[in-house]
């Protein structure tokens, strides 16, 4: 778990393989396997390569001897395909499970639009590539080969017997060697011309889609047929058509996507921005979760008032507060400032009592806080000075709200704003940084509001179990959540564990320290038992929230390690030349130090999501239904005989798949870095 | 903004712009409002728990549990806190293992990548890249799944000695079984260790001295053989140290409470004036001036305060009370616990008896009903559990490991063996003496937090049943209810073990570093 080793670690990793030279075949294997120059080292390379080779081969041959042998009921997986992805989601309402899949692969195709990604490759390093492929299909098949021969007791060479004869495999070998070589010519003859022809690497996906979806239709599986027998069968069509319009709108959206960016460049990517947050709340809460919303109550027109309903809060605090943080971002010239500060003094001091007023000495504190913002606004002079003095209050006034009796979302609300306020003279300076503060407001108070009310509307779903989520689709909603949330917070956790303030370096040491020194799976076991006991009575959280909230706790700490390590690479010059330009603290954080702290440790941040998306398969000991717990237990489990004592081989296919999407994500990340440069300094 | 020409013309700025205040306001405003939070979260966990009718405690540290453990060397503990303890030393048996094993496999994976025979370093490199790639977990699960899925079940037939047994009941191999004579051959073998480092320190002083070939490292090796084969026969000697334990024993049964405390509190004291007035003399110019910054004030005010803390513990009756509980005065939850019953221990396992301290002994299949299994007096057995935990933990770690080697190994730069070379020190001596010191001075700090994920990873056991201690203390908080109290108890060990293997970790580095100045 949680291994620090950064990514770049592995750079220059991809191009040790020795390209095979031009000069052939022999010259290569003197140079690479039979190498030296006195006969002690070429015996010692010999008897090497020798023993590898043939350790290789016979792991090679048990892998396929085990991987084909008749006794694997490979059904136990192709059957429960649904079960593994999204477990027990309702049939009829599966379409909603492709339409976000649909929104994310299209989002996927416009983003690399917009940012550019992707570039081009060399024909010859593509075709190397393709090479490989095709010969490892071609070792599979004779490994096949060499399994079902060793199965029926003959001589491996023997083809003409039917029992170990195969016509398709047959056909795959063949056309996997011709495609080899082809592919090989290719590779050679590109070679040799000096400035070798260039290919997007967008055809990789491209093709490989078109692969997939010809697969998809053409290609048999195992299915179970009654007391421990199997046949095959072609994939299902409410598989196999939902697949291929998906492949077919992401090569439609790649066209789409670049006429958007010719004609609205900066935009788009801005929007893209936006829909990304927006698409993970809309995916699982409407999308998948499908609530049962209360229009009425939401627009105000039911029986609650107005302004307790979710559009008279939203309007309340993103327009009218919005309004009055564009006011007070404008302090060098902005004579409304002062009222401004008062008007919210006397909102602070009023607020309590508009509820009803709670204990004494909370409503009196926040009558005084507010007393003290009025007088505040009304006496200190500099504009900066009355913005300090409220942001101030506000955040005495985060203390007491909690024990006068609101609305819970009013006291969240009540706290992002005092955050605004306090970095509004930051970030104010110029007419863009107030337009964008009011823009991220209005956000944030949306964001809110709407995760609010999607939180406790019901579903209409029906579905077996405690909640919509199971499967791949848990195991990625946890991922990713917990990757999401616990980049702020590390955030937070680095600046604190960096800065100059002796009580915050402590808080932040301790508690990264603290939260590092256990594993992760006692912080899970704190998220599904204990987490609970620390909330008031009456308030109680789906476990997934609990779980959500303990992998967050514990990444959050290894992200503060990582972005903390960038921090601590930034010249301390460029500290002194911030500041010399008359930044003030938190200016030179944001502006300066940040982004180049956050550009030196994209490495580490992606090999800690690989991580993050690895750990996720322990929520599987805590009996949540994640991929791995499905594959584990309810699939060997079943009373079907077919998939009794499959446990290995469907560790096997977990492994498998844990594997494909891991490599994935850290080729990516690899290519992206390389092309960015980033992590060399 | 105030432009800082118009600020230069004002006196001293207000109490509200001055940094200092300012800062310290912030600070302590949000020390407050964390420490206010705690309370908050700690009286209602208080009050929640007493309504569930199951209230904090640590009672069943002591109550009898009830449940047999998997393995361990007590599979039927009397109290939670036994169980505990067997379940923690089943985690540290994994973790030393594991570490040992993935150092040396990992070593050999980031040396074959970087092997000139292509076919070595392919397979180096697919292992690292298959290996880091999967979930730990998956991976236990998966070796679980073989061992108990693939392996041939144990057959009544099978019964008597054998080399190597593997089964779904765990893999048997032969094992040098500890007998009477083995703690006095420890001491033995550990002053063997420590003879063999003073000699090979004045070897290598003399080579230096003098400018001759001593060769310090066959005489250490040497030494230490000596005292091996001589301490076999010898052992007996060691029982002195029995003597010795008695009477530590004695002193912590006769000397006072009051005395302990009175000791400890002023070497608390003592501590935090001597750590007060070096810093002092540190920050202190030559001129004999000095200035504390904020920082400093703090580090003093901690110093202080912490020290008055441990001071005003010892005297008071809490620490009165854990004293007499570490000694050994008062049982504490049951277990034969403290200093006073650890020496009385340590002095009834030193004698003057003689024999040899370990003996070679082969597996054993035994059929003490119908169902055969490994005899657990001789050769070694391990169980499922154990070996898909060990197997899981080393393979994924010897990956990252090899990465860490390998990385370590390219970061020394070429000249330094070319310069070695050109000086006339051959191949391996230019490897051991050049290269390698250097290498491991940048492997040392990552390999050791691999170390820690290491220990850490071990936990995972849990999955495939292996009792160590997460996994113990699961069962109990099943059994008992007191999550808080066994997760406040995981943190508490896992810390401790994390200290001890970073310190180790920490001192080598802190000796490689000297080196380079």
């Amino acid at each position: 778990m949680s291994d620090a080793t950064s990514l770049s670690d592995m750079t220059g990793v991809a191009e040790r393989a020795p390209e095979p030279p031009p000069s052939g075949p022999l010259r290569w294997m003197r140079e690479n396997l039979f190498a030296g120059h006195t006969w002690e080292r070429i015996a010692f390379n010999s008897f090497l390569t020798l023993v590898f080779a043939l350790i290789l081969l016979n792991l090679l041959q048990f892998i396929t001897t085990y991987l084909f042998s008749p006794e694997r009921k490979w059904s136990a997986v192709t059957h429960n395909m649904k079960l593994l992805m999204v477990q027990a989601y309702p049939q009829d309402d599966l379409i909603r499970i492709w339409i976000s899949l649909g929104i994310f692969m299209v989002l996927v195709v416009w983003s690399l639009v917009s940012w550019k990604a992707g570039g081009r490759i060399e024909l010859s390093k593509f075709a190397g590539g393709v090479r490989s492929g095709a010969a490892l299909v071609a070792i599979t098949a004779i490994m096949h080969h060499a399994a079902e021969a060793s199965r029926f007791g003959l001589p491996l060479l023997q083809l003409d017997s039917p029992a170990a004869w195969s016509p398709i495999r047959t056909w795959i070998f063949a056309g996997a060697l011709l495609l080899g070589v082809a592919a090989h010519l290719v590779a050679r003859r590109t070679r040799e011309i000096d400035s070798s022809p260039n290919v997007s690497v967008l055809i990789v996906p491209v093709l490989g889609m078109a692969a997939v979806a010809v697969l998809l239709w053409t290609v048999k599986l195992p299915i179970p047929l009654g007391q421990f027998d199997e046949t095959t069968g072609p994939i299902a069509r409410t598989t196999a058509g939902p697949w291929t319009i998906l492949f077919a709108l992401t090569v439609l959206a790649y066209p789409v996507g670049l006429w958007i960016e010719r004609m609205w460049s900066r935009g788009f990517r801005r929007l893209l921005v936006s829909v990304w947050i927006f698409s993970y709340p809309v995916i699982i809460f409407i999308i998948q979760r499908n609530p049962i919303l209360d229009w009425q109550d939401m627009l105000g027109l039911g029986e609650t008032p107005f302004l307790r309903s979710d559009l008279g809060t939203l309007l309340l605090f993103s327009v009218i507060i919005g309004a009055a943080v564009r006011v007070l971002a404008l302090p060098t010239q902005g004579r409304a400032t002062g009222p401004v500060v008062m008007a919210i003094g006397v909102g602070v001091a009023v607020l309590p009592l508009a509820f009803g007023g709670g204990p004494l000495w909370a409503t009196a504190g926040m009558g005084l806080v507010g007393l003290a913002v009025l007088i505040g606004g009304l006496r200190i002079r500099e504009p900066v000075e009355k913005v300090r003095a409220l942001a101030a209050g506000l955040t005495l006034a985060c203390l007491l709200i909690w024990f006068v009796p609101m609305p819970f979302i009013y006291r969240i609300l009540l706290i992002a704003l005092t955050l605004f306020v306090l970095v509004t003279p930051t970030f104010g300076g110029t007419e863009q940084g107030r337009t964008n503060l009011v823009r991220a407001w209005i956000l944030v108070a949306f964001l809110i509001v709407a995760a609010f009310r999607l939180g406790a509307a019901d579903t209409s779903l029906e579905f077996q179990g405690t909640t919509f989520l199971g499967g791949f689709n848990l195991t990625i909603l946890l991922a990713i959540s917990g990757i999401t949330l616990s980049l702020p917070i590390g955030l937070v956790l680095a600046l604190a564990r960096t800065s100059s303030m002796p009580i915050f370096r402590l808080l932040s040491t301790g508690y990264i320290e603290l939260v590092r020194s256990v594993p992760m799976i006692t912080w899970l076991f704190f998220g599904s038992a204990m987490l609970t006991a620390f909330l008031p009575a009456g308030v109680e959280f789906d476990e997934i929230v609990r779980i959500v909230a303990a992998i967050t706790i514990f990444n959050s700490a290894y992200v503060a390690e990582n972005i903390r390590g960038g921090l601590q690479a930034i010249n301390r010059g460029q500290y002194e030349a911030a500041r010399a330009t008359g930044l003030s603290l938190v200016q030179s954080t944001s502006l300066i130090i940040l982004p180049q702290a956050i550009r030196t440790v994209i490495p580490a941040l992606v090999g800690s999501i690989i991580i993050a998306f690895k750990d996720t398969s322990l929520v599987a000991i805590i009996g949540l239904a994640d991929i791995l717990l499905i594959a584990r237990s309810f699939i060997t489990q079943q009373s079907d005989p077919n998939f009794q004592g499959t446990l290995p081989q469907m560790m096997f296919f977990m492994a498998l798949f844990y594997w494909i999407f891991t490599f994935t994500i850290s080729r990516l990340s690899l290519r992206y870095e390389r092309s960015l440069g980033l992590g060399e300094r | 903004m105030v432009t800082p020409t118009e600020r230069k013309t004002q006196t001293r700025p207000p109490i509200w712009r001055n940094v200092v205040v300012i800062k310290w306001a912030t600070q302590l405003s949000v020390l407050i409002g964390l420490l206010w939070l705690a309370y908050i979260l700690i009286t209602q966990a208080t009050a929640n728990l007493r309504a569930t009718g199951i209230p904090f405690s640590w009672d069943f540290l002591g109550e009898p549990l009830g449940v047999k453990l998997g393995e361990g060397f007590n599979t039927d503990p009397e109290s939670g806190l036994e169980a505990l303890a067997v379940g923690m030393v089943n985690m540290l048996r994994v973790t030393w293992s594991g570490v040992i094993a993935a150092t040396l496999l990992g070593t050999l994976i980031g040396v074959s990548r970087l092997s000139s025979n292509w076919i070595v370093s392919r397979i180096a490199n697919s292992y690292i890249e298959f290996f880091r790639n999967i979930p730990l977990l998956v991976q236990i699960l998966f070796w679980q799944a073989l061992v108990i899925g693939l392996l041939p079940d144990l057959t009544p037939d099978m019964e008597g000695r054998g080399w190597l047994f593997a089964s779904p009941k765990g893999i048997a191999f032969p094992w040098l079984t500890p007998q009477a004579g083995r703690w006095q051959y420890a001491v033995m073998v550990i002053a063997g260790i420590l003879v063999a480092r003073w000699v090979y320190r004045r070897r290598i002083e003399i080579q230096e001295r003098e400018g001759r070939e001593t060769r310090a490292f066959a005489w250490s090796i040497g030494t230490l053989g000596g005292f091996l084969i001589i301490g076999w026969f010898a052992h007996p000697v060691a029982g002195v140290l029995g003597w010795l334990f008695g009477a530590l024993s004695w002193v912590a049964r006769t000397v006072p409470i009051i005395g302990f405390q009175v000791a400890l509190a002023a070497l608390a004291i003592w501590l935090a004036v001597r750590y007060i007035l070096r810093y002092l003399k540190r920050l202190r110019s030559p001129a004999g001036m000095a200035k504390l910054s904020d920082d400093d004030m703090f580090r003093l005010a901690l110093a202080g305060v912490v020290g008055i803390g441990v001071m005003l513990f010892f005297i008071s009756g809490a620490g009165e009370a854990t004293l007499s509980r570490v000694l050994g005065r008062t049982l504490w939850y049951q277990m034969n616990w403290g200093f006073e019953p650890l020496f009385d221990f340590l002095a009834s396992r030193f004698d003057f008896s003689g024999g040899a301290p370990l003996r070679f002994t082969l597996p054993e299949v035994v059929v003490p009903t119908r169902f055969p299994q490994y005899s657990s007096e001789v050769g070694k057995a391990l169980t499922p559990g154990f070996v898909a935990v060990w197997l899981g933990v080393t393979l994924y770690s010897a990956a990252f490991i090899g990465e860490i080697v390998r990385a370590g190994i390219m970061a020394v730069p070429r000249g330094q063996g070319e310069a070695a070379a050109a000086v006339g020190l051959r191949r391996g001596q230019a490897l051991r003496l050049v290269v390698l010191p250097q290498a491991f001075r940048i492997i040392l700090p990552p390999i050791g937090s691999q170390y820690l994920n290491l220990a850490k990873n071990t936990s995972l056991g849990i999955a495939v049943a292996y009792a160590d201690v997460v996994q113990v203390g699961q069962t109990i908080f099943n059994q008992e209810g007191q999550a808080l109290a066994v997760f406040i108890f995981w943190m508490g060990f896992f810390s401790i073990v994390s200290l001890i293997l970073s310190g180790i970790v920490n001192y080598y580095n802190r000796k490689m570093t000297l080196v380079e100045r």
